[in-house]
This record gives structure tokens, C-alpha cells and sequence, in this order.
């Protein structure tokens, strides 16, 4: 399969430096402009900075109050992403080593999740927070949130369990156990592998989560960091160096978390996005 | 599996579908409901009208939305479908290509309030990396983010976002091709490209196709950077429909026609699966499990 000619090597390395280039470029360019004044930037957006200074960090932190948005936002995957583990696996669980009446079609229900679009019913969704009075605090980021992440869930899950073998519950029943602990104490336990998968896809999407907090929370004390970033960058627009440090401190923590758990995000996310 | 459960096994599926109820399922019947109500402010007046759909085929600023929409779903097709296989075709051929990956699937775990912000900054026109660029190599300036490039310029984005996502989906299916499929092929004289063009494509068509339908769907879906990166767009060169329902019913207040609004996106989006479904039946058919 491998051409090893040596224009084909060439050829190979001048494509991967190119797209190597791509990725990387952007990333660097808002690491190093965070760190120079606004007037060097103007003056010279591109090339080599007069002098690099970390003082940007600091200020963006502190103006953009970047504690309670981190807070927030953790505040709310962390709830977001338990809610889901919870209910979908208990939701997985029944659909799939449970027998009861018009369990098939309770399960089909969730596949509408997998192809309705937020926008079939974020008005309806608005309409309805506001008034049970929901409107501008976390529940209205964190039950939307949850609510859209158990379809892909508990589908995953349900077919993750069925391909289980079922031999240790059975001695379990007939040892005289009941569901609930056939649930808390074998099936999950050697379902590890598939909860990791689940929680690594919501908690991203979560922690990413954009049109929900920006329709949902008007407040700012509670907005998470994805809207409370958004109106930093309307009210700061023309402080561009100011705006790339905040850029950095939201996304370093990111790339750091990715780049050690590399192998189970990219799996995680391909499997959350594959909602067929 | 035996009988278990009783009358408490349905307990266990109940806190997902009151959630589920509460979140999807009543919400979306009343938007469904709203879009044929007439409506003061947020005071329903009468039901049973569907003046708000009457007035869908005259908008111009959908029609516009319309427009964008299928040019952002043409250049996506291009940049994260097309790209992300060239990527993958990339990958396949290096001895190691797990660095190469990680960096080309790293943006798709950014925040998009975070990509479209730095994207922002590197169109613009005076203090912008991409004109800095074109300024060093002797090239005019571009707007790019105004019209005629709006829509473009934010699917070249859309691509540096999810083309490495869909490397990933790609790659791993090229790794499933036995060995002895493309070796026969390289005694016979293949090319590479010949190889990669005329039986790694192929066999992996099924993704291609899953890829349409991502590509299709989320054209109507995607909100977070033409909102983020199209803040400053009074002629609204870069409209598609998610954002204009939003400035519909959230700002104009407009809870009928933004239903129906709503209405017609549901529509578009199941009917694409339609469609892409039969295109999966007919072009994959029984794909050979290798």
C-alpha cells in the first residue's frame, strides 16, 4: 500500500506540513497577539512582536470575571452531565434487560430526539421556562441541556447493554436480587467503558453549549463562559489584544484536557455525533 | 432474559421521559401550536389562522436565509466532507499519524464562541491574519466577511472546525479495508491515487453518505458562528434560517411567524433525512461487511 518513491515522500511531507500549518497557525497567532500591546498589534498584526508581555492574562481575567463564569459553566456540565448518565442509563437499563408492555415504544420515542433540531422547539421551550418562572437561572441550562442529550444517550446505552451477556445477572436473580441491584451492581459496573463515552460527549457539549444560555439567561451573573465570552467581545471589540487573551484562557485548560484524553474524546465525540 | 420487573420496571424509563416530555415533546407542540395562532406581543388572540405561513413565501430575508443556507451546504460538502477525506486519505498512507489527527481533530472540541471570535479577528480587514497575508504576497485586501465572500468565509471556517472531525470517521473506516483488497490492486499496478480514487472511496461510500446527511441537516442547524462572527452584518448578507429565528421571535417578538418559522425548519431537516435515506438505500444497498 505505502508508495515509498521518493517523490511520493515529498509529496507526502509538503501535504501534511501544509496542513499541519492550517491548524496550528491560527492558534499560535492568538497565543502570541494575546501577549502584545494593542498599538505593536495594529502596527504589525503578523510577524515578529516588539515584546511579549503575560500582563493581558491577567486583565482579561479580572474584566471579564472569569471565576464565576468558569463556575457557572462548571456548575452546570457537571449537573448536566450527571442528570444524563443518571436517567439514560436507568432509561437503557429498562428498555434493555427489563420486559414490560410498550417498552419498544417508550424507547422509540427517543429516537425523535436523535432527529428533531433545537430549533423545532426552542420557541416553544422559551415560552414554556418563562412562564413557570425558569427563565434566567441555571435549571434553564441545565434541564434543556439534559433533556437533549438522553436520546443519544440512552439509544447508545441501550444497544451497548443488549450485546452484554446476561449470565452473571441470571445467578443474580436466582440468588435473590432484585432489578435495582442487578442495575447498580453488575450492569453498570462492567459498563464503565460506554458511561465514560457518554459523559465525555455531553460534558463537551455542554460546556460548549451557545443557544441555549444565549436565548435561556439574560442574566449575567449566571451566564456560563461560552455567552458571558460573547458579550465580552461586543463590549471590548476594539481591545483586540485583550479580547485574544481572554480567547487563550478559555481554550488552554481545553487543549490541555484534550490533548491527554485524546484517544477517549475523539471516540467519545465521533460516537455522539453518529446519531443514526 | 426472563421476566423481570414487574410493575416497577417502567419506573426506570420515567425520570427520561418526564424530562424528555418536558423538554422536547411538549415544547415542540407548542411551537407547533403557536404557529397557528394569531398573536399581540406575547398575548394569543384567536387560533386557527395560518396567516404566518402565507406570509413565509413572500419574505425576502427567508428566501435570502434559503440562498445562504444551500451555498454554506454546497462549500461544506467541499470543505468538511472533501477535505476531511483528502485528510484521511492523507493519514492512511503515514506510519504515524496520531499527532497528525489529534491536531486536525482538535478544533472540534473548541467552543464555537471561541473559534468563530478568533476567525473574526483573522478576517478583518485592517488588523486581520488573512489580509496581512495576502498584503505580504503583493494581494489586494478582501472583506471577508461581507458580501458577496459572507457565506463562504464562514464555510471555510465550518471546514477548519469538522473536516478534522470527519477525518476521524473516514480514517476509520479506510483502517478496516483488508489488506489484501488494495495489495492485489498494487501487484496490477495501481497508482495510489488510482487505489484511493477507485476502491478505498467506494468501500467506505456508507460514510460518505452519513456525511451528506451531517452536512445537509446541520446547514440548517448551525447558529453559534454566523451569530458569533456576523455581529456587525446590517445587510444581513449572511442571514440562514436558525439565526433569523432567533432575531425573529427574540428580538422582533414575533412568536407566531418565528413558530412558523420553526415549523418549516423541522420540515426541511426530516425531509432531507427522507431523501438522504433513499440515496442510502439506493447507492449503498447491502455495503459488503469486510
Amino acid at each position: 500500500m505505502r508508495h515509498n518513491s521518493a517523490r511520493g515522500q515529498w509529496l507526502r511531507r509538503l501535504l501534511v506540513s501544509a496542513v499541519l500549518i492550517v491548524y496550528v497557525i491560527p492558534i499560535l497567532w492568538m497565543y502570541v497577539s494575546a501577549m502584545r500591546t494593542d498599538p505593536d498589534f495594529l502596527a504589525r498584526p503578523i510577524g515578529i512582536p516588539a515584546s511579549l508581555n503575560p500582563g493581558n492574562f491577567v486583565r482579561a481575567y479580572q474584566m471579564a470575571d472569569m471565576t464565576r463564569h468558569f463556575g457557572i459553566s462548571i456548575l452546570v456540565t457537571a449537573t448536566t452531565t450527571t442528570i444524563v448518565v443518571l436517567f439514560s442509563s436507568l432509561a437503557a437499563f429498562s428498555f434493555s434487560r427489563l420486559r414490560y408492555r410498550g417498552r419498544n415504544i417508550l424507547f422509540s420515542i427517543f429516537f425523535v430526539g436523535l432527529i428533531l433540531p433545537i430549533q423545532s422547539f426552542i420557541v416553544g421551550l422559551f415560552v414554556l421556562f418563562r412562564s413557570i418562572g425558569l427563565l434566567n437561572t441555571v435549571m434553564a441550562m441545565i434541564l434543556p441541556g439534559a433533556g437533549m442529550g438522553l436520546s443519544i444517550a440512552i439509544v447508545i446505552m441501550k444497544y451497548y447493554f443488549d450485546a452484554l451477556p446476561t449470565t452473571l445477572e441470571e445467578s443474580a436473580y436466582i440468588d435473590g436480587a432484585g432489578t435495582f441491584l442487578v442495575y447498580r451492581a453488575i450492569v453498570m459496573p462492567i459498563s464503565a467503558a460506554i458511561v465514560i463515552t457518554v459523559s465525555i460527549f455531553t460534558t463537551i457539549n455542554s460546556w460548549n453549549e451557545f443557544l441555549i444560555p444565549f436565548v435561556m439567561v439574560q442574566n449575567q451573573r449566571i451566564r456560563p463562559l461560552t455567552t458571558s465570552l460573547f458579550v465580552f467581545a461586543t463590549r471590548f471589540s476594539a481591545q483586540y489584544t485583550l479580547l485574544f487573551a481572554a480567547l487563550c484562557i478559555v481554550v488552554t485548560p481545553m487543549f490541555i484536557i484534550y490533548f491527554v484524553f485524546q484517544k477517549q474524546v475523539q471516540s467519545g465525540i465521533t460516537a455522539g455525533a453518529l446519531k443514526e | 432474559m426472563k421476566q423481570h420487573g414487574g410493575y416497577t420496571a417502567w419506573l426506570y424509563a420515567l425520570p427520561a421521559m418526564l424530562l424528555f416530555t418536558m423538554i422536547i415533546t411538549v415544547p415542540t407542540v407548542m411551537t407547533f401550536t403557536f404557529s397557528l395562532v394569531e398573536w399581540r406581543r406575547f398575548q394569543p388572540l384567536s387560533l386557527g389562522t395560518i396567516q404566518h405561513y402565507l406570509r413565509l413565501p413572500q419574505d425576502l430575508t427567508l428566501r435570502r436565509a434559503f440562498n445562504n443556507t444551500f451555498v454554506y451546504i454546497v462549500w461544506t460538502l467541499v470543505f468538511e466532507v472533501g477535505v476531511g477525506l483528502a485528510l484521511a486519505g492523507i493519514a492512511v498512507q503515514l506510519k504515524r499519524s496520531t499527532l497528525f489527527r489529534s491536531l486536525a481533530f482538535a478544533p472540534v472540541v473548541l467552543p464555537s464562541i471561541v473559534t468563530g471570535l478568533l476567525w473574526q479577528q483573522a478576517f478583518a480587514f485592517e488588523s486581520g491574519l488573512l489580509n496581512r497575508l495576502l498584503r505580504v504576497v503583493g494581494l489586494e485586501p478582501l472583506r471577508w466577511l461581507g458580501p458577496p465572500l459572507t457565506v463562504f468565509s464562514v464555510s471555510v471556517v465550518s471546514g477548519w472546525v469538522w473536516a478534522g472531525f470527519f477525518m476521524t470517521i473516514f480514517y476509520a473506516g479506510l483502517v478496516r479495508i483488508p489488506r489484501s483488497f488494495l495489495e492485489s490492486a498494487v501487484l496490477d499496478g495501481a497508482s495510489p491515487l488510482h487505489i484511493f480514487f477507485r476502491i478505498q472511496i467506494p468501500l467506505i461510500r456508507n460514510l460518505l453518505v452519513l456525511g451528506l446527511l451531517i452536512v445537509t441537516t446541520g446547514g440548517f442547524k448551525g447558529f453559534d458562528l454566523w451569530q458569533v462572527m456576523l455581529r456587525r452584518d446590517p445587510l444581513e448578507s449572511g442571514v440562514v434560517l436558525p439565526t433569523y429565528l432567533v432575531r425573529t421571535f427574540f428580538e422582533n417578538r414575533n412568536i407566531g411567524y418565528g413558530s412558523a418559522i420553526s415549523v418549516l425548519l423541522t420540515v426541511v431537516v426530516i425531509g432531507i433525512m427522507g431523501i438522504v435515506a433513499v440515496i442510502r438505500r439506493v447507492y449503498v444497498g447491502d455495503i459488503e461487511e469486510y
